[in-house]
């Protein structure tokens, strides 16, 4: 996680830490099925980014700052609806044509397309909204080319790209390691141990070599990771009972299914777990997970 | 006026049947299957689209050809059954060669084209360990995903010398993760691994896995096979064969060719495939 230093205000440290949690959203790469055989055409993760604008005028600076505010207010209402992001992207799309070379703008617009990438209702609009945001996320890196909020938005929608359109999957395999592999070998950190929790699930849930690249002795390497950067963070203990009951399964040690079990009740389901603050919304679909995952390993 | 309209909707929907049934009685639909030894995701829900774009392909290059999905399995009991159903007959499959040898007579199957898997040709097999294996590994445990198939094992990939005790093979879905086994719990490791050339080189790639070393390799064997069951592709064979050959000829050739990590089905390799079927008898 990053450090803050001393000098920081009470403030800043407050933000950065809301800052972090709006992160954590969406981080649960539900992607597999992708890759093998289930691509259907081979189609790359697109690239495109938004067309440069010129310099922010006087007279925009004002409707750019509100256009981005709201973006971000909008992205940040409790609970969060497939509504209010839908503004919220829109927002975000309308201050892209003012200016389009803000880094924290860009991947804030990333996220919001995340989000809807996983919750829309419409598989289309998932589709959509995953190329949207990877445009939000490739220009993010086209600024800050090593951009660890940018790196871990352009991996979650190449998954979800993936995921709503197979045709997209094996090239989004490689997308998702690629990035994942360099925030991991930066030493940052971004939404509670994101990139190794993706890079595990990605990991976790593809075919093996040399089809793919999944393992699941790496897969259990990448969960343990995300759990000792977030030890409480309800979406790793998610991830990590999923791989715990394959790897019971895989080496005939039932211990570890009951460790899943465990972790379930502490973190998602039973009364006394917590709702991380700033994802209710996505709590409840935590806790769905769970329950499904359970019902899988009886 | 009205008794006119019915019958000419009548007729309309009438002549649109038949055309319906002409067409279809012009291109009958012709069953393609595909078996992979021991791959775990080789399954209709994993697969099927990818298969489905391949009977697609072969439909839209073959001349009044209609190919159409009739399944994806792994295990050879399970490809057996599929290619004995006469109301769903497949007409064209993708099997190992082992399943080709044990039922080309009762199946009458025609070995029409070689799948070129990862770009090589011809597939090798290759011991990989802690230690180099220099001649065949008497009783030792060797992890392969090919253990449906013993036979192909035993007398053509790996053939025990007379007197021999047998090796045991002990299947892994996954062989990165046997390998991986020789770093973390060297105490529940086999002693080998049997990889295919395309695994092999992922092995040598990969950091943890580059430090095993390659041992005895088999013979260059035939790859999956693309087999004609009982004569049912007729007049469509030699389209069918043409199409196969030249799958990389064109981008959307090319593009299935990366799904399928087959670039193209040339003609067998007779002299390949006749040296093989010597061994499995």
């Amino acid at each position: 996680m990053t450090q803050t230093s001393p000098a920081e205000s009470a403030f800043d440290l407050m933000r950065r830490r809301r800052f972090w949690a709006n992160m954590g959203l969406g981080a649960l790469l539900v992607l597999m099925g992708l890759v093998l055989g289930v691509c259907s055409s081979c189609q790359s993760v697109p690239e495109d980014t938004f067309k440069t604008t010129g310099p922010l005028t006087p007279d925009k600076v004002e409707d750019y700052g509100r256009l981005v505010a709201e973006g971000r207010d909008l992205y940040e209402a409790q609970p969060r609806n497939e509504e209010r992001l839908r503004r919220s992207v829109s927002r975000f799309d309308q201050a892209m044509t003012l200016k389009s070379d803000d880094y924290d703008t860009l991947w804030q617009g990333a996220r919001s397309c995340a989000w809807l990438a996983a919750y829309a209702g419409q598989k289309t609009d998932r589709v959509e909204f995953s190329k949207a945001g990877l445009r939000y996320a490739q220009t993010a890196l086209k600024v800050k080319p090593a951009g660890t909020e940018g790196l871990f938005y352009f991996a979650v929608l190449s998954g979800r790209l993936g995921e709503n359109d197979n045709s997209y999957g094996l090239d989004a395999v490689t997308k998702i390691e690629e990035s994942c592999k360099k925030i991991i070998e930066s030493g940052a950190d971004v939404a509670y141990g994101g990139a190794h929790r993706v890079y595990g699930m990605l990991l976790l849930r593809a075919p093996a070599p040399p089809t793919s690249i999944g393992s699941l002795r790496n897969a259990r390497k990448q969960l343990e990771a995300a759990l000792a950067k977030a030890p409480d963070w309800p979406e790793n203990h998610l991830c990590a009972a999923e791989m715990e009951f394959a790897w019971a399964k895989d080496r005939e040690k039932p211990e570890f299914a009951a460790q899943a079990r465990e972790r379930l009740q502490k973190y998602l389901l039973a009364p006394e777990a917590r709702t991380p603050q700033g994802h209710e919304f996505e709590f409840e679909r935590w806790k769905e997970d769970a329950l499904k995952l359970l019902a899988e390993n009886r | 006026m009205r008794v006119f309209y019915s019958l000419v909707i009548a007729a309309v929907f009438l002549l649109g049947v038949g055309v319906s049934q002409a067409q279809e009685a012009k291109t009958p639909e012709l069953g393609l299957s595909v078996f992979k030894l021991g791959e775990v995701n080789a399954n209709d829900k994993q697969a099927g689209e990818a298969i489905d774009k391949l009977a697609k392909h072969l439909s839209d290059q073959v001349k009044d050809a209609k190919f159409v999905r009739r399944g994806v399995r792994s295990k050879p009991d399970d490809t057996l059954t599929l290619l004995k159903d006469d109301k769903n007959p497949t007409a064209l499959a993708i099997v190992s060669p082992g399943f080709y040898f044990k039922h080309k007579d009762s199946l009458k199957l025609t070995a029409l084209a070689e799948a070129q898997r990862g770009g090589f040709n011809g597939e090798q097999y290759t011991l990989v360990g802690k230690v180099k294996a220099e001649k065949y590994p008497e009783g030792k445990k060797v992890a392969t995903t090919l253990d449906a198939d013993p036979d192909w094992l035993d007398k053509v990939v790996l053939p025990r010398p007379q007197g021999a005790k047998p090796v045991q093979w002990v299947h892994y879905d996954n062989l990165a993760d046997a390998g991986y086994l020789f770093l973390d719990e060297p105490e529940n490791a086999p002693d080998f691994i049997l990889l295919d050339r395309m695994s092999l080189k992922v092995f040598q790639g990969d950091a943890d896995l580059k430090g095993l070393v390659a041992g005895l390799s088999s013979e260059v064997l035939p790859q999956d096979l693309v087999v004609e069951v009982d004569g049912r592709l007729g007049k469509h064979r030699d389209a069918t064969i043409k199409v196969l050959a030249e799958l990389d000829q064109t981008p959307e050739g090319k593009k299935l060719g990366e799904l399928l990590q087959t670039a193209t089905f040339p003609a067998p390799d007779e002299k390949r495939l006749q040296a093989a079927a010597a061994r499995y008898k």
